[in-house]
């Protein structure tokens, strides 16, 4: 057998055939072919020419390559050539098959499934039993079965990958199991994941070399570079999302896409990890708003269908607003040692920080209200408070001494905030240890298993050196979640309504104690503003119920009824089984995710493997005899010399005469001059087209996703249009503006964001041309930032001919052409949209050039089924609707100019107005 | 251009007159130059500066005995004493015959868009019917028993004549003009290809020559008769005889077809200018126009050459 790449010969020596090649071409060319026949008046003057002069008939060259190209394929064929030739199995016996089953074999499951069967398929051909073994735990154990092919097969198909990690004991367990019935095979393929067991591990080596003791032991492995990835669960920095991403091998750099989901499987951010050459592990940072930030359900490795490359997101991981009651309008003379400081500080990693009066912060949706010393509430805010509170809003409170001078002075029930605190206050505050004290400070006691501030440690340095003291009730005890070391309640909470009221006995300044410099203040806030997360509950041995699980290809699925709960404290720990499958678990009011990534190690590769191992990699195809096919185009050569040398139909022969003159033509043309003449025509049908359709176009990124977004963005808005307006547009076009004609687009899109390239300078000239010619140009910096965007666009200004550009005024003709509106949202709102200011000489007063940042086209992009693709942030599908009436009267603006600007509807849009 | 448009298309009847009608309309009516008019030509357009059958007014002349009242010019009479009748100037009309080469050969088109030679004859014959009919001139195809005659219908007639596959019996399918006797002084037009001995064509000028009958030869050639547009070995059939020549490598007997026709196009040329009459050449991927045209010029022209 001789081969060579993909393709294997059989019988080589028949390839000696091509030493006929050169007779064949003697032969060939002495038979002539049958003259064509043609009806010509004029014979009378051809019988009159000498032929003695014509040359000796030959057969055209294209005959000649035909019957050659014939004999070359029947002697190729002759020599049985082989696509994707499997090896042989050589020695008796049964197979074995190995298959890894585990979360890594999902990446190229179906070639695997294919590799098993071919085998299969060829223990059959050679009448031999199969037996499969898979290494991924099941919930009942493996029993070793042989089976026939057409059985084995079937089980095969059957097979799942699982979407926890292979147990290769289990391969000892089975050959050692009573049932085995080998005591030789044939061949022992393994279907091999690429991965061994944990770091340092022999398990794989003892399972190979158990097995080579039944027969030769061949491992089929994943090409390198093709093993699966995983995606660890993210750690919070601060305001960004971070996600470790390992691979196997290190060799080459490599860029993995991450992409975020919200749990209606839309996307709604992506990332990109960079491995280096030699590097095994990356990160990816995620940094969206804070609102998509909490939406976000899961995030998974673009194109990796695995159960390791996808990470389940829960509420741990995303960041909360918090509210921090600030009602003092004067400027604090000494900021750093104010309590808003140390709470900000403490906060900031783990939420959004607001800070401003009680009642701006109601208006907003605040999971979390942070009230240091609070004064007393004016009686509407008191109300609102509490009813916020009964919505499921947290209140901390820290105490002070304007708390303790209040409620020195007053009665004990009136006191600010004294309906909604946790217990009622004795009067005064309580000062421990001091120059007239006897007593030191006091530390703080280990937290209690009901707290949720259990498990956190307490460090011995932490002492309360005063403290507000409260009304010694029965119930007491109950509401209290941390004490000092003398029992007196440090932290106390009451349940209310949906929400809590919390109170911290001490101030949040370093004044009362040493508590808020520790890093103990920081964990406890976190669980405080934890709690606002829906995680109820203070015990974390709480059962939780698996609500959806992840099967083998990172689907999330209703769990079967195999799957067991876990216990909250667990999650950490646990390891995925069947019974324990990642996913996620836990009540509608709170669901935990479990990674199967999180118990994971680093990937270790399979580099080495003993010598006995023959190791080959999967291959997509299966093997194919080519000798049929060459025949049957050998065949088809041979039936088409037959019509042109016999000349079945002299029409045939016509035909091929014009085909051939065409050709000659069109080679001629190209020829001549390049590919002008072809491309002049087809332009010419695409500028008729476009002179008749009014369409709008967007710049071609050169980034699929970014084109394929401003597209369907585009056709939304032309759909909208369609509908509610007279303006009825052909389908958005995307022009690239070094080359394609602009004159015909009223209105260009053009997408802007990091990764835009300054346009050249033909591409500039033709945009400047478009500009002062009465375009209009609509920049989407496509961020909900809009400094980073302008940065970008002042980048363009460099080439681009952009005049200076203003605000969009109150009055401009935009906010009121089609519907009369005040901003302009987008998927993202708030940020400032610019034009140019109008002048009515220039363009019929339309700004040649709109600028902003909300990305439109994302709001407008309606899928097939006219759903919107991307969620638009904050305002739901009533800012989407606003996204569409900027749309429409953006393009209002853009065909009529200034005509509702005119003085006549200035009646009509005033009473409108009012 | 119109003609050229529907010159692929079927030639019906019809369809060939309408274009034939169409072609002419760009052109005067054409008189032709007539140097002497045979005496037997009816009434027509030519003028002999002597009294006779016709329209305009020639003189008056004192009444004699004899002549009829009606032709008393009562006017004129009433102003002196004499009664004077008006006599017409005697108008007389040319007859031109018009003969198509219907042969095999004829029905050769070497291109889907060219029109065959015989399609292109009849339409310019027609044409040319047309035209001469507009000028009141009297045409008749030769070999076809009607008398000259310039009314529509004839025209009408000769269409169908025209595009009658078979031909008349009398005619012979070789490609050779009729020498049937016409009067004379008349004028006669020949289409046709012309491919067959040149000598063939000699005799019958000459016969025409003796009857006094001048006129014009107008070959009908097809672009590949001239260029021999073909490689390759290639079996080339007669339509008429059955004399097939097979060419080996067409490539290398072009040169020496070429000069081969050159020759008989040049014999062709020398019999006409013998015999003192003209010749259009027309080939059929050019427009009808130039050579109805060249006709037009060669016929209204007083020495017709």
């Amino acid at each position: 057998m001789l081969s060579f790449g993909a393709f294997s010969l059989f019988t080589p020596w028949a390839l000696a055939g091509f030493v006929l090649l050169p007779l064949a071409w003697w032969l060939i060319r002495l038979t002539p072919m049958r003259p064509r026949r043609i009806q010509f008046p004029a014979v009378r003057l051809l019988a009159m020419i000498d032929q003695t002069r014509s040359s000796a008939h030959t057969s055209p060259w294209w005959l000649i390559l035909l019957r050659l190209v014939m004999v070359s394929l029947l002697v190729l064929a002759a020599s049985q050539p082989v696509h994707n030739p499997e090896s042989r199995m050589l020695a008796n016996g049964p197979l074995l098959v190995v298959v890894d089953d585990g979360w890594a074999a999902a990446k190229d499951w179906p070639v695997r499934v294919q590799q098993a069967e071919s085998l299969i398929l060829q223990a059959q051909r050679q009448n031999r039993n199969v037996m499969v073994l898979t290494t991924a735990p099941a919930l009942s154990p493996m029993v070793p079965q042989v089976l026939n092919p057409v059985e084995s097969i079937a089980y095969v198909r059957a097979l799942q990958p699982k979407p926890w990690s292979v147990d290769r004991r289990q391969i000892l367990e089975a050959l050692n199991h009573p049932d085995f019935a080998f005591k030789t095979a044939g061949q022992v393929v393994w279907l091999f994941d690429g991965l061994r067991e944990k770091e340092g591990s022999s398990i794989l080596d003892e399972s190979l070399a158990a097995l080579s003791r039944l027969g030769p032991v061949r491992l089929i492995e994943p090409a390198h570079g093709t093993e699966a990835r995983a995606l660890y669960p993210p750690r919070t920095g601060g305001e960004t999302l971070h996600l470790p991403v390992r691979r196997v091998r290190g060799d080459g750099a490599e860029a993995v896409t991450l992409v975020a989901f919200d749990d209606g499987r839309r996307a709604i951010g992506n990332a990109i990890a960079r491995f280096e050459t030699g590097e095994l592990e990356a990160e990816a940072t995620f940094d969206l708003p804070l609102e998509l930030r909490n939406r976000m359900a899961s995030i998974r490795i673009e194109n990796e269908r695995t159960a390791g490359s996808v990470v389940l997101v829960d509420e741990r991981w995303r960041r909360r607003p918090v509210g921090l009651v600030n009602d003092s309008t004067l400027a604090d003379n000494q900021p750093l040692l104010s309590s808003a400081y140390y709470l900000e500080r403490a906060l900031d990693p783990v939420s959004d920080v607001f800070s401003g009066p009680i009642d701006e912060l109601l208006d907003r949706d605040m999971a979390v209200l942070v009230m240091a010393d609070p004064d007393e509430l004016r009686s509407d805010d008191q109300k609102r408070l509490e009813a916020w509170v009964e919505d499921g809003g947290i209140l901390l409170v820290f105490a002070g001494p304007r708390m303790s001078e209040t409620s020195l002075a007053q009665s004990v029930s009136s006191g600010p905030l004294s309906g909604l605190l946790p217990v009622k206050l004795r009067l005064g505050d309580r000062a421990i240890g001091g120059a007239m004290s006897w007593r030191r400070p006091a530390g703080v006691q280990a937290f209690g298993s009901d707290s949720p501030f259990f498990g956190l440690n307490v460090a011995d340095d932490i002492v309360v050196r005063r403290q507000v003291l409260a009304e010694p009730t029965l119930d007491i005890d109950d509401k209290t979640w941390a004490r000092l070391a003398d029992d007196t309640p440090l932290v106390t909470a009451d349940v209310r309504g949906d929400g809590w009221t919390i109170l911290f006995h001490v101030g949040a300044s370093a004044e009362w104690s040493t508590l808020p410099l520790s890093g103990l203040f920081v964990e406890m806030l976190q669980r405080v503003v934890g709690l606002s997360r829906g995680i109820h509950g203070t015990a974390e041995n709480v059962v939780l119920e698996p609500a959806f699980v992840l099967d083998g290809f990172g689907a999330l699925r209703v769990p079967s009824a195999g799957v067991s709960p876990l216990t909250a404290d667990s999650l950490g720990t646990a390891v995925a089984s069947p019974r324990h499958p990642p996913g996620f678990y836990g009540s509608d009011d709170g669901v935990r995710a479990f990674n199967l990534t999180a118990a994971l190690g680093p990937l270790e590769g399979a580099v080495d493997m003993p010598e006995f191992v023959e190791r080959g990699f999967y291959r997509e195809g299966q093997e194919t005899a080519l000798m049929p096919w060459l025949l049957l185009l050998a065949m088809m050569l041979f039936v088409a010399d037959l019509v042109i040398s016999v000349g079945v139909a002299s029409t045939l022969s016509k035909l091929g005469m014009t085909s051939r003159r065409i050709a000659g033509v069109g080679v001629l043309a190209a020829a001549l001059s390049g590919t002008d003449g072809f491309a002049m025509a087809a332009d010419d049908a695409d500028f008729i087209d476009a002179a008749n359709n009014t369409r709008l176009a967007y710049v071609l990124s050169g980034d699929r996703d970014t084109d394929e977004i401003s597209r369907l963005g585009l056709q939304g808005l032309s759909a909208v249009l369609a509908q509610r307006t007279a303006v009825e547009l052909a389908p958005p076009a995307g022009v690239d503006l070094k080359t394609d004609e602009l004159a015909f687009y009223p209105l260009i899109y053009w997408p802007i964001n990091q990764n835009s390239v300054v346009p050249s300078s033909e591409a500039a000239e033709q945009a400047n041309a478009f500009m002062a010619n009465g375009g209009t140009i609509l920049f989407d910096m496509q961020q909900s930032s809009a400094a980073a965007g302008l940065g970008q666009l002042r980048r363009f200004a460099r080439v681009l001919d952009i005049p200076r550009l203003v605000p969009v005024p109150g009055d401009h003709v935009m906010t009121r052409s089609y519907y009369l509106m005040n901003d302009f949202p987008g998927r993202w709102t708030g940020g400032r949209v610019w034009v140019v200011p109008a002048d009515e000489r220039i363009n019929d007063g339309v700004s040649p050039v709109i600028a902003g940042g909300h990305h439109w086209a994302g709001a407008w992009a309606l899928d097939e089924t006219s759903q919107p693709l991307f969620a638009v942030v904050p305002g739901g599908e009533r800012q989407r609707e606003f996204a569409f009436r900027f749309g429409v009267n953006l393009v209002m603006y853009v065909l009529t100019g200034n005509y509702k600007g005119d003085q006549v509807h200035l009646p009509t849009i005033l009473d409108r107005l009012n | 251009m119109t003609v050229a448009a529907s010159a692929s298309s079927s030639p019906s009847p019809e369809n060939t007159y309408f274009r034939a009608e169409e072609l002419g309309a760009s052109l005067p009516p054409l008189m032709v130059a007539a140097e002497r008019i045979a005496a037997t030509v009816s009434q027509g357009i030519h003028g002999r500066r002597q009294v006779g059958q016709g329209e305009t007014f020639w003189q008056f002349r004192r009444y004699q005995f004899g002549d009829s009242v009606h032709n008393i010019d009562w006017r004129q009479s009433g102003k002196s004493q004499r009664v004077y009748i008006r006599q017409s100037e005697w108008e007389a009309a040319q007859s031109v015959w018009l003969w198509c080469d219907r042969s095999a050969s004829m029905d050769f088109a070497s291109a889907p868009d060219v029109p065959s030679k015989a399609e292109r004859a009849a339409l310019l014959a027609l044409a040319l019917a047309s035209l001469l009919t507009r000028g009141g001139e009297h045409v008749a195809l030769s070999g076809s028993d009607k008398p000259p005659s310039s009314n529509r219908a004839a025209l009408q007639e000769m269409s169908l004549a025209l595009s009658d596959s078979g031909g008349s019996e009398n005619e012979s399918h070789t490609g050779v003009p009729p020498t049937e006797s016409l009067p004379r002084d008349s004028r006669i037009v020949l289409f046709g290809d012309f491919l067959d001995d040149p000598d063939q064509l000699a005799q019958t000028l000459n016969r025409y020559a003796e009857q006094g009958v001048q006129g014009v030869v107008v070959r009908v050639i097809d672009p590949a008769e001239e260029a021999l547009p073909y490689d390759g070995r290639v079996l080339f059939e007669d339509m008429e005889l059955d004399g097939d020549v097979l060419l080996e490598q067409v490539n290398d007997a072009r040169q020496a077809y070429s000069e081969q026709w050159q020759w008989h196009g040049a014999r062709l040329a020398d019999i006409i200018r013998q015999a003192n009459w003209a010749s259009v050449v027309h080939h059929t991927n050019h427009s009808p126009e130039e050579a109805l045209m060249h006709l037009y010029l060669l016929l209204s022209d007083a020495d017709v050459r």
